[in-house]
C-alpha cells in the first residue's frame, strides 16, 4: 500500500472513530437534550473526513461523508430534530463509510457502491422534510438583542440564539480583550470557563476602542447558572446581561467546576505567552516500532556475543584487567538494552478504552435489535495493553458480549418473573495482573445450566455416555469445538462458531479463558492474556534435537528427574511433585519427532495454573532467554502447539509453544476427542 | 548480515553479471518487436527436471537457509526460516512435483510473493533468467493425472528443452 493512502487510512480511521464516539454521546445524552457541541464536533469530523477523500480521490467516502454532513448540517441548525431513529441511520451510514475504508485498506480501492446509500439519505432527509418546514418557520424572537450581534450571526449560532431564547435563558456578552502575542491561547482558557457556566453562542470580534497590540472579542453566552455566579467567575471581564433569565432559585450543585476557577486579578493577563501547540503527540506505523524492536533484539544478540567472548577471554587468559573491564561494559550494555526494549514496548501499549469504546457501539445497537434493556457496565479503561494484542482480543471479547446478551441475559419478561429488574447488567472489568491483562466479563442473566450442558454434550457425542464430571468440568465442555448451545443459528452470535473459536483465538495469543457461573444468576468469564506478545521471557529447551521455546508466563517450574521417577497411571505417565500427581507429557512424542535412545536425565517443565498442569518432558534446559516472538503468518496459522517463532542466534529460528492448547491436547487425548490426525485441523 | 543478503533482490542485474554466459537471453529480446510483448522467467532445477515461474511473481532469491522444521506440518512444508526478521514458510516441491533430488549441490530458496505473504520453495539449482513470448507457452501434458497437473500451469521450450511453468497457487498452498 503506498504511503499516501496509508496516511488516508490511517486519518480517516481517527475521524470516524471521533464521529462514532461522538454519536454514541449523543445518543447516551439524548433524553437530556442535544449537545450542540458534540454535535458539532460530529459535523466537524464528517467535514474533514470529505476533504481528506477528496483530496485522495476517495470517491465513494467523498459522496457519502458529503450527504451525512449535508444532513449533520441540518441537525445542528436545528433544521432537523435530532432522534434515535437519526443517529442509528446515520451509525448505519457509518459503517458504510468504515466498510469503504477497509476495502481500501485490503484491496486499495473501493468497492461497495454508495448509491444505495447516497438514494437512503436522500429519502431519509425527504420524510423529515415536513418537520423541517415547522421548525424552520419558527416565529423570530430575536428580541432585546442588539441588531450589531444578530446581523453578524452565521446561520448556525443564530440557531443556538434561539434556541437558548426558547429556554428563557439568560444571555449576556463578555467583554475581553487580550494581548495579540498571546490572544489564541488566552481566549482558549477564557472559553473553557465559559463552557463551564453555559454555552457560548458566538465569539464576535470587536473593531473599536480596543488599544493597539491589542485584540478584543464580545463573546455571546447562554448561562446555565445564575448572573451573579457567572459575574464572579468572570470578574476580570464586564459581563453585560442582554437577555435576564425568570427568577430561579439559588441552586448551582450541577455547576460545581465554575466556583474553583483562579480568581486572582489580573492573573490571566500577565499570563506567559504559550505558542507551542497543546499536542505533542505523533503518529506512528506501528510497523516502524516493530521495525525498531526487530533492531533491538538484533542487538540483544550481539550483546549475547560479546559477553560470550568476554567470558571466553577470562577463561582463556585468567582475569586481565581487560577482562574485567569488558564484562562491566557488557553488564551495562545488558541494562541499556533492557531500558530500551522495555521503553519500546511502553510506546506500543494503548488504554484498553479503545477496546471497550468499540465494543459499546456494537452492544448497543445489538441489544436495540434484539429488543433487550441491558446497562453495559465498562471498568478499567486505562489500563495498557500491547496495541497488537487490543486489536487482536476484541474479537473475542465481542463474540464473548453477543453471547452474553443473546443467551445470558434472560428477555424482560422471564427476568420479572424471576425477581429481576428487568435491565440486564453486562460488566466488563480490564485489570492488570502482573505481566498479564485480565478481562472479566459478567452477566446477570441465566448462568449455564450444568444439566442442559451435559446432555447436549452427549448428544454431540463429545464425551462417553457414562463419563461423569463435577460441575466445573461440566460447565468447561462449552470451550469444546463442536458445542455450541444456541439452538438458532443467528447472524451475530451465531455464524456457526462457538466458545471454542474464542478459547483457540484466546491460546493462540498466549492467554487463557475460564469461565464460572452460578445457575439462575450470574455467569462470569474470564481471560486473561499476556500484557505483549512482542517480547517475552522463554525457557529454551531441547528435545529430540529440536530446540523449542516455552513461555515464561505460562511455566510455574522446572525440574530434573531420574526416569524411573516416571509411574504408570491407566496407561498415563504421572510423576510426583510435593505429593501430587502432575500428568508428563513427552513434548517429542507429541509432536511426532524422533527420539534416540532413553536418557538417564530428562527436565520437566511445569505449565499450567492451579488445578490444570502438566509437566512438559523434555531432554535438556538450555537457559531463560528473552525472545522476540514473530507470528508464523497466516499461511500458518492454523498448525496447532505453536504459537510463534523466535530468532535466537545467528539465523537460528527456534519455535515458541502455545502451551494452553498443549495442555488441551494433552487433557483432551484422554477423552473420546478424536486427535487431529494431520496436524492442521479443519 | 553479509550471509543474509539476497542473491538476487532488487536489483537483477547483479544476479545476472554472476550467472552464465551461456544464456543469452538477450538473443530472445532481438528477435520479437517490442519487449513488452515478452514475458520473463526464472527457469530452476528441481530433481532432473526444469521449472519456471514468471519473474514477476519473484521476491528474491536466497542461499539456503537453516530451516526450523515444524513438527506435525504436511511433508511439502519444510519448515520457516527467517527473511530478515520476517518468518516464512519454506516449501519442498520435490513431494509435490515427485521428483527426487540427483544434484542439489547449488540449492537455492526462491522467494515468491505469493498472496498475502511471501513463501520460499527449496529448489536445487538456478539455471536463469530467459525471455518467451506468450505464444510459446502451451498447455501441460495431457496424460498428467489431475493431481499431478494440479501443480503445473503450463509449458514452454527454452533452449530446446521443456520446461514447466509452475501454478503458483497450488505449490505455494499450505
Amino acid at each position: 500500500m503506498s504511503e499516501a493512502r496509508e496516511e488516508f487510512v490511517s486519518e480517516a480511521e481517527d475521524l470516524l472513530r471521533e464521529t462514532e464516539d461522538g454519536l454514541l454521546d449523543l445518543q447516551e445524552t439524548l433524553s437530556k437534550g442535544c449537545n450542540p457541541d458534540v454535535l458539532n464536533g460530529v459535523f466537524r469530523s464528517i467535514h474533514t473526513l470529505k476533504g481528506l477523500s477528496g483530496l485522495f480521490g476517495q470517491r465513494g467516502i467523498l459522496d457519502l461523508s458529503h450527504a451525512m454532513e449535508t444532513m449533520l448540517d441540518e441537525l445542528r441548525l436545528g433544521q432537523r430534530e435530532l432522534t434515535e431513529a437519526t443517529i442509528a441511520f446515520l451509525l448505519k451510514n457509518l459503517d458504510i463509510l468504515k466498510k469503504l475504508l477497509g476495502e481500501i485498506f485490503k484491496e486499495g480501492k473501493e468497492l461497495t457502491s454508495v448509491d444505495a446509500a447516497l438514494e437512503e439519505i436522500g429519502k431519509f432527509r425527504d420524510e423529515g422534510k415536513g418537520r423541517e418546514k415547522e421548525v424552520k418557520n419558527e416565529p423570530g424572537c430575536l428580541t432585546g438583542i442588539p441588531e450589531e450581534i444578530t446581523k453578524v450571526l452565521s446561520e448556525y449560532e443564530e440557531h443556538r440564539l434561539r434556541t437558548a431564547l426558547k429556554k428563557e435563558l439568560c444571555l449576556v456578552t463578555v467583554e475581553a480583550e487580550f494581548e495579540l502575542v498571546s490572544f489564541e491561547e488566552d481566549l482558549k482558557g477564557l472559553i473553557e470557563k465559559i463552557n463551564q457556566l453555559g454555552e457560548l453562542i458566538a465569539t464576535i470580534p470587536k473593531t473599536l476602542g480596543v488599544l493597539p497590540g491589542r485584540i478584543g472579542f464580545d463573546l455571546l453566552v447562554a448561562l446555565n447558572t445564575s448572573l451573579s455566579k457567572a459575574k464572579e467567575a468572570l470578574k476580570l471581564w464586564s459581563v453585560n446581561e442582554l437577555v435576564p433569565s425568570p427568577p430561579e432559585p439559588e441552586t448551582t450543585s450541577s455547576i460545581l467546576p465554575a466556583v474553583n476557577i483562579p480568581t486572582k486579578p489580573g492573573e490571566e493577563i500577565i499570563q506567559e505567552p504559550l505558542l507551542k501547540s497543546g499536542s505533542s503527540t505523533v503518529r506512528v506505523d506501528i510497523g516502524k516500532i516493530d521495525a525498531i524492536l526487530d533492531t533491538v533484539g538484533e542487538l540483544m544478540l550481539a550483546k549475547g556475543a560479546v559477553s560470550r567472548i568476554g567470558a571466553e577471554i577470562s577463561e582463556t587468559f585468567g582475569f586481565g584487567p581487560f577482562s574485567v573491564d569488558l564484562q562491566k561494559v557488557s553488564r551495562i550494555l545488558e541494562k541499556r538494552l533492557e531500558e530500551l526494549q522495555n521503553q519500546i514496548l511502553e510506546i506500543r501499549m494503548v488504554p484498553v478504552r479503545q477496546v471497550f469504546s468499540r465494543l459499546n457501539r456494537v452492544v448497543r445497537r445489538y441489544t436495540r435489535d434484539k429488543g433487550k434493556e441491558i446497562d453495559l457496565q465498562l471498568f478499567g479503561g486505562e489500563t495498557e495493553v500491547d496495541k497488537l494484542m487490543a486489536e487482536e482480543i476484541i474479537d473475542p471479547l465481542m463474540h464473548m458480549m453477543r453471547n452474553a446478551i443473546d443467551h445470558g441475559i434472560e428477555p424482560a419478561e422471564e427476568r420479572l418473573a424471576a425477581g429481576k429488574p428487568v435491565t440486564g447488567v453486562i460488566t466488563l472489568k480490564a485489570f492488570p495482573k502482573g505481566n498479564h491483562v485480565v478481562f472479566q466479563l459478567t452477566d446477570d442473566g441465566y448462568g449455564i445450566q450444568p444439566e442442559k450442558v451435559l446432555a447436549k454434550a452427549r448428544e454431540k457425542k463429545l464425551i462417553a455416555e457414562n463419563q461423569t464430571l463435577d460441575h466445573d468440568g461440566i460447565v468447561k465442555l462449552i470451550f469444546l469445538p463442536g458445542f455450541s448451545t444456541a439452538s438458532s443459528v443467528n447472524d451475530v452470535s451465531g455464524r456457526g462458531v462457538g466458545m471454542d473459536v474464542v478459547k483457540e483465538k484466546v491460546s493462540s495469543l498466549g492467554g487463557f479463558i475460564d469461565v464460572e457461573t452460578e445457575p439462575g444468576c450470574k455467569t462470569t468469564f474470564t481471560v486473561t492474556i499476556p500484557i505483549t506478545l512482542a517480547i517475552i521471557k522463554a525457557v529454551l529447551v531441547s528435545t529430540a534435537g529440536e530446540t523449542m521455546a516455552v513461555p515464561m508466563a505460562s511455566t510455574s517450574e522446572t525440574l530434573s528427574i531420574e526416569p524411573d521417577m516416571i509411574q504408570h497411571i491407566e496407561g498415563k505417565e504421572v510423576i510426583e511433585l510435593r505429593g501430587k500427581m502432575l500428568p508428563i507429557v513427552r513434548l517429542a512424542e507429541m509432536f511426532w519427532l524422533y527420539h534416540d535412545r532413553p536418557r538417564e536425565r530428562y527436565f520437566v517443565v511445569v505449565v499450567g495454573f492451579g488445578g490444570r498442569r502438566i509437566g512438559l518432558l523434555v531432554d535438556s534446559l538450555l537457559g531463560q532467554q528473552e525472545i522476540v516472538v514473530k507470528p508464523l503468518g497466516e499461511r500458518l496459522e492454523k498448525i496447532k502447539g505453536i504459537s510463534g517463532a523466535a530468532e535466537i542466534g545467528k539465523y537460528k529460528v527456534i519455535l515458541v509453544l502455545d502451551v494452553e492448547s498443549l495442555m488441551e491436547e494433552a487433557m483432551l487425548s484422554s477423552q473420546t476427542i478424536k486427535a487431529d490426525s494431520d496436524g492442521l485441523g479443519a | 548480515m553479509s550471509e543474509d543478503q539476497p542473491v538476487l533482490g532488487s536489483q537483477p542485474s547483479a544476479f545476472f553479471s554472476e550467472a552464465d554466459e551461456d544464456y543469452e537471453y538477450e538473443e530472445y529480446e532481438e528477435e520479437g518487436g517490442s519487449s513488452c510483448e515478452k514475458i520473463k522467467i526464472l527457469v530452476f532445477r528441481i530433481g532432473d527436471e526444469d521449472y519456471a515461474v514468471r519473474m514477476t511473481d519473484l521476491q528474491e532469491i536466497l542461499k539456503m537457509h537453516e530451516i526450523t522444521t515444524i513438527p506435525r506440518a504436511p511433508r511439502h512444508l519444510m519448515g520457516i526460516t527467517s527473511l530478515r526478521g520476517k518468518v516464512i514458510p519454506v516449501i519442498d516441491p520435490r513431494i509435490r512435483l515427485k521428483v527426487e533430488t540427483v544434484d542439489s549441490s547449488e540449492p537455492r530458496i526462491i522467494v515468491l510473493s505469493g498472496e498475502g505473504c511471501p513463501v520460499g520453495i527449496k529448489v536445487d539449482r538456478i539455471t536463469g533468467m530467459f525471455m518467451i513470448k506468450p505464444e510459446e507457452i502451451m498447455p501441460s501434458l495431457n496424460t498428467l493425472t489431475d493431481e499431478e497437473s494440479r501443480f503445473i500451469d503450463s509449458v514452454v521450450r527454452v533452449e530446446h528443452r521443456f520446461v514447466s511453468i509452475l501454478n503458483l497457487d497450488a505449490i505455494l498452498e499450505i
